[in-house]
């Protein structure tokens, strides 16, 4: 935004003087092969110097548009008595549609029109010290910007004194201008101006200005001055070109020719010769900076790089090292070879380009002589760019394998479950489309986040992720944002599925180095241990997921009382704690202070049901169900108010049955009827245990402490606790 | 990054440096040679990937080795070196710009060590253009000193150094390897000493954490990557941001790239007893190559707030293939196919609304309305093809009317619509009576309305000029079923 080219303010004089003929024809009427003989052509028209000047000035102003879409800025004062602005500063009024209309409304300079462009030079000025959109934004972000600019002023003048006093004038109102900048809102001091005066004649005037380069103004040495004097020779095509080379100078472009470019033969379809196309573009980083030759100059311009057309067959999916794309513009946007190479880019096509010398000394830029692809022309999103691809070694070359590094001999890397997190987390361009407030960048980094809270680099370490049909669902709805209950159920279903499989002492997939956990023991207790560390795996995984929201901790709740940990305190401290833990391995055991202590205890206590599996480590199958059962119960069940009324867990039954045995008997039937089936069955059960006691007492602990505190429960040998 | 060790050979190296008593020699040039081969180990022990060049200059430059690993090789050739004459720095440089350029390019930063006793001649008359850098190729100069900083500054020495590096735009260091009144036996070691500083100071390893998500990979890049112009701090970890094709990235322009190799974490490395264990840890960067390889895609990643790379799985050869990365130009709309970096995000991330919603696609379109002049019809008429085209072309549809009145009406007010705003008044009267005649050659085949449609333009047209630039010339109106 600090550049001399973000500005650029073209004065173009509408006096009299630029109505003049350029004294050049134009033929219009040419011979055509359908047209009969002896019919004789019309008289050709003569271009007025505004005429001429008008469409150079076009065509500068396309080839800056089509290369600098953003942030390279024109504006146009026409100055005869007064000053006129054909746009603003604004994005929407810099294109070639807007100035043409605004151009029409102008029209071409009246013959009898007085006044000089001294009004429309200070209004220039006044328009770089505009400031624009970016400048605004740069300032507001609290950088300081350097307010420079250009102005191309397009004029006929008198003699060098003329000159003299447009460039005073220009000096004044620069000096102008800082006074009242810091006054004036949106004004910006002007820190550098240049100043292109451009003379132009019809063909066979002799008033000359003497040119000359660059150099700053006498009266303010922050204006820079140049002169160039042009005829309007060749229908004004010299002005057009001048033009052409000022555009070059003033935006540092390169020309480029695409060379060899087959086309089919307007007449003969079936034979094709080669063509050239001139481009213009932004120097490509990793090229030499060449001393551009001075642009006082009408001839046509000529290339500085020649690149070869090479094979349209390009690998999409092969990724080029590529040091810089520019887009670029036909220097002769509607002729026939211009138009076949952008069209045929446009539909979508890549060419490969080879760097071609023209010195004697040798053909193409790689060593060998051998064909090196070294550009690329292809278009992306209706711009074409050329791209610079790198052709030298690269600082790397011939590294050491990836494998030969650390990590390089794990051979069970979990590569095609990474390629689902690759597909799950493709980038796509959201703009505007996402709800104000987040950031689409900000959501994909906080939804990799989630999909890689848990995720063990390989197979061998991990359990769940290798018991794919059972765990899936749970995987894929645990990474969510936001579950529905749909997906909280899934994972409910997923542990209860695990439930059944250990209770069918079903093997679980073999981890070959899980650890010295699994050595030396018999099957069975093997069997007990992968069940453990997969309960271990499963509760970090949901432990790491639990803070993503309520229902991710309602899930690891589940879990947890299905195993018979009880709740989980809800904190998520232990959770960076246990993403490192993740890193290290999961075979680890991991204990969190916050978790409740682990279940040894309850194996001790829980006789009976060491007595029916005597090897199970920590729970029996039974006593799981019973508290899966339960579970869901005491959701239904209200509790019996006796029992809550009463120390400790024991209701004392019917305590008024001596002094009054009718409203003794009452109670318990109204309790009945409140009470849902199970609950009531439940209810017997612990009466009859109350009252029963005896074998069934110590069975009807289960040892898993509810926060509640331990209720009595009924025991059962079988698997279905309750009476069908 | 690649390394050119440039020694000075000139006469003045020859001067011996201490007062020889027992036979020693002890020449700058030793001392030099000294320097260079401690510069070689160090390499050779601490950045094994990287390149270096061996180059003696004097007022003449030789090539004593070119770009290499192959350390023992470089040190033989250090040995090779000769006294000759006096040292021309801008023989020198003009040979460097060449000899890094013809291997690496304009765009690879590069090293360039230069040991000297400080008397660099530097003819004032080839002072480079303020416009202009002293090397092509952005250089790092590193000039090292067998001389104390005392005797530099009194010898004029370090003022025309210091000079230098400013040509330079600073990039770069002198430093002293000496120090004044050292006796024979202090010069080596004190030279070692500050040499090994130099080193350690300047020649790092860039190491940083790489992190997907939740998962990282300790990395090492090679060859350590420049900040940004605008001196943009890389942040303490480059965060993957998520995935894209490589068709949708499409080779975009590259400021440098660099290898990541997965180094072990400093805290698990710190005992040597576990360096067995490294290759069997799993690294997170092996699991990332391998499925970027297979799916094809380059994973995005941010590595300052305003700079950003790409990383994918680089062959280098038809077996091996490594993981790079690829550094961005600054900014977050460096890749104008990409659109803002800051915008892209998953599709998951589209407000679900019901209906069906149009999935945004690569390559981003350039906002409506700013369609470039080859992608649109565009007037050009300052060569005078140009205007020849566009009237033939409405002169080819004008003998085939009325069936194609509809693309002469729409080429002709193109062109009515440019001659006005070129200010090109005199061309539509001649348009104007071009059509009239057009109408007299009409062949005795043709229908009817061709006639009424040709003159009725010719009239419209001249009677339009100060009709303004939205005026639509229509076709004559000359089906009448409708009013019957």
């Amino acid at each position: 935004m600090s550049d001399s080219d973000h500005k650029t303010v073209f004065l173009i004089d509408h006096g009299p003087a630029m109505g003049e003929s350029s004294k050049q024809m134009v033929e219009y009427d040419i011979a055509t092969k359908s047209r009969p003989q002896g019919v004789v052509p019309l008289a050709p028209v003569a271009k007025s110097l505004w005429t001429s000047s008008i469409e150079a000035l076009c065509e500068y102003c396309r080839i800056v548009w089509d290369i600098f879409p953003h942030n390279k800025l024109l504006r146009f004062v026409v100055g005869d008595t007064s000053a006129r602005f054909l746009n603003s500063w604004n994005k929407e009024e810099q294109n070639l549609n807007h100035l043409m209309k605004s151009l029409s409304g102008v029209g071409p300079p009246l013959k009898k029109a007085d006044g000089n462009i001294m009004v429309g030079l200070v209004s220039a000025v006044g328009a770089v010290a505009q400031q624009t959109s970016a400048q605004k934004k740069l300032l507001s972000s609290g950088s300081s910007v350097s307010n420079r600019g250009r102005i191309v002023c397009i004029t006929q003048l008198k003699n060098d004194v003329h000159l003299k006093t447009i460039v005073d004038c220009a000096c004044d109102a620069v000096n102008k201008h800082c006074e009242s900048a810091s006054t004036n809102e949106g004004i910006l001091p002007i820190d550098s101006l240049e100043l292109v005066i451009i003379h132009v004649k019809p063909f066979g005037s002799n008033s000359a200005i003497t040119e000359h380069s660059l150099t700053p103004a006498s009266k303010n040495p922050k204006v820079l001055v140049e002169a160039q004097d042009v005829k309007a020779t060749r229908h004004g095509i010299a002005i057009a070109n001048r033009l052409l080379h000022l555009v070059q100078r003033h935006f540092d472009l390169s020309v480029t020719s695409i060379t060899g470019i087959p086309m089919k033969e307007e007449q003969h379809a079936n034979s094709s010769a080669n063509y050239d196309v001139l481009l213009l573009h932004r120097r490509l980083p990793g090229t030499a900076i060449r001393e551009s030759e001075h642009s006082m100059w009408d001839g046509e311009l000529s290339s500085t790089m020649l690149l070869k057309w090479g094979t349209p067959k390009i690998n999409y999916n092969e990724l080029y090292h590529c040091t810089g794309a520019a887009r670029v513009s036909p220097v002769d946007v509607n002729s026939r070879p211009s138009l076949c190479l952008t069209n045929f880019l446009l539909n979508g096509r890549s060419v490969s380009l080879e760097h071609w010398n023209n010195r004697p000394d040798g053909g193409t830029a790689g060593s060998g002589g051998s064909r090196q692809m070294t550009h690329m022309i292809s278009c992306r999103g209706s711009d074409i760019f050329l791209h610079a691809l790198g052709i030298f070694r690269p600082p790397f070359e011939d590294p050491p394998n990836i494998s030969d590094g650390p990590g390089g001999k794990v051979k069970d890397y979990r590569i095609s479950d990474f390629g689902e997190i690759i597909k799950h987390n493709h980038l796509l361009p959201l703009g505007g489309r996402v709800k104000s407030g987040t950031l689409p960048i900000d959501g994909a980094m906080a939804k990799l986040d989630r999909r890689t809270r848990y995720w063990p680099l390989v197979y061998s370490k991990s359990i769940i992720f290798n018991l794919a049909k059972t765990v899936d669902p749970l995987l894929e709805a645990i990474v969510k944002e936001n579950l529905t209950p749909d997906d909280v159920l899934q994972c409910q279903r997923v542990i209860y599925n695990l439930i059944g499989l250990e209770r069918d002492g079903a093997a679980l997939p073999l981890v070959t180095s899980a650890g010295s956990l699994s050595r030396g023991i018999n099957k069975q207790s093997k069997r007990e241990e992968q069940y453990k560390s997969m309960w271990r795996e499963l509760e970090d995984l949901l432990r790491a997921h639990s803070s993503t929201s309520s229902k991710h901790m309602d899930i690891l709740d589940c879990m947890l009382e299905c195993i018979g940990k009880g709740k989980s305190s809800r904190t998520s401290s232990s959770v960076d704690k246990l993403k490192s833990n993740v890193r290290s391995g999961a075979n680890e055991i991991y204990e969190s202070p916050e978790s409740p202590p682990p279940l040894k205890k309850s194996k001790t206590e829980n006789e009976s049901s060491a007595r029916i599996r005597p090897q199970k480590g920590t729970q029996s199958l039974l006593s799981m169900w019973t508290q899966r059962v339960e579970n869901t119960n005491s959701q239904r069940h209200v509790e019996f108010y006796g029992r809550l009324a009463s120390d400790g867990n024991k209701a004392v039954l019917y305590p008024n049955f001596e002094e009054d045995p009718n409203n003794a008997q009452n109670t318990p039937a109204n309790q009945d009827r409140q009470t849902p089936r199970h609950g009531h069955h439940r209810y017997q059960g612990h009466h009859r245990s109350g009252t029963g006691g005896g074998t069934r007492e110590e069975g009807g602990r289960s040892g898993r402490n509810t926060p509640q505190g331990s209720k009595p429960k009924m025991a059962k040998k079988t698997q279905k606790p309750y009476p069908q | 990054m690649p390394t050119v060790i440039a020694m000075d050979c000139s006469a003045s190296m020859h001067s011996w440096y201490a007062p020889n008593k027992e036979g020693k020699v002890l020449s700058k040039l030793k001392l030099a040679s000294e320097c260079g081969i401690q510069i070689l180990e160090f390499f050779a022990e601490k950045m094994k990937l990287e390149h270096l060049a061996v180059l003696s200059f004097s007022s003449d430059v030789e090539k004593l080795s070119d770009f290499s690993r192959d350390y023992a090789h470089l040190k033989l050739s250090i040995a090779k070196m000769k006294v000759r004459d006096k040292s021309l720095f801008s023989q020198l440089v003009s040979y460097l710009n060449q000899f890094v350029v013809e291997t690496w390019g304009y765009m690879e930063p590069c090293h360039v060590i230069i040991i000297t006793d400080g008397r660099l001649s530097w003819p004032e008359e080839i002072m480079v253009a303020p416009s202009r850098t002293l090397f092509e190729f952005p250089g790092n100069l590193h000039i090292l000193c067998l001389e104390s900083t005392s005797s530099l500054t009194s010898s004029g020495c370090m003022k025309s150094l210091k000079n230098i590096l400013e040509q330079n735009s600073g990039k770069g260091s002198i430093t002293s390897l000496l120090k004044s009144r050292l006796n024979e036996h202090e010069v080596i070691s004190t030279m070692k000493n500050e040499l090994e500083k130099f080193l350690n100071d300047r020649f790092k390893i860039f190491e940083i954490n790489l992190k997907c998500g939740s998962l990282s990979s300790q990395v090492a890049l090679y060859p350590a990557p420049v900040a940004d112009k605008t001196g943009e701090e890389f942040d303490d970890s480059f965060q993957i941001i998520g995935f894209l094709d490589v068709a949708d990235v499409g080779n975009p322009p590259v400021l440098s790239r660099h290898l990541l190799s997965p180094v072990a974490d400093k805290e698990t490395s710190q005992n040597p007893d576990e360096t067995e264990d490294l290759a069997v840890s799993p690294a997170m960067a092996i699991v990332l190559h391998g499925s970027l390889r297979i799916e094809n895609k380059v994973a995005l990643v941010k590595v300052s707030p305003n700079n950003y790379g790409v990383i994918y799985s680089w062959p280098c050869s038809k077996t091996k293939s490594n993981l790079v990365l690829s550094l961005l130009p600054p900014g977050a709309e460096s890749v104008p196919w990409l659109g803002n970096i800051r915008q892209l995000g998953p599709s998951s991330l589209l407000p679900s609304t019901g209906k069906k919603i149009e999935i945004p696609t690569f390559p981003v379109q350039p906002r409506k309305g700013s369609k470039r002049s080859y992608a649109q019809p565009t007037v050009a008429w300052t060569r005078p093809t140009g205007l020849q085209t566009d009237i033939q072309k409405i002169l080819r549809s004008a003998k085939k009317l009325p069936e194609k009145s509809q693309v002469f009406y729409k080429d002709l007010n193109r062109l009515r619509r440019a001659a006005l705003a070129f200010g090109f008044h005199e061309l539509l009267e001649g348009i104007s009576s071009l059509l009239e005649r057009e109408c007299t050659l009409l062949p005795g085949t043709a229908q009817p309305e061709a006639m009424l449609q040709l003159s009725h333009a010719a009239r419209e047209l001249k009677a339009s000029i100060g009709a303004g630039y939205e005026h639509n010339l229509e076709p004559l109106k000359t089906d009448f079923k409708f009013n019957r």
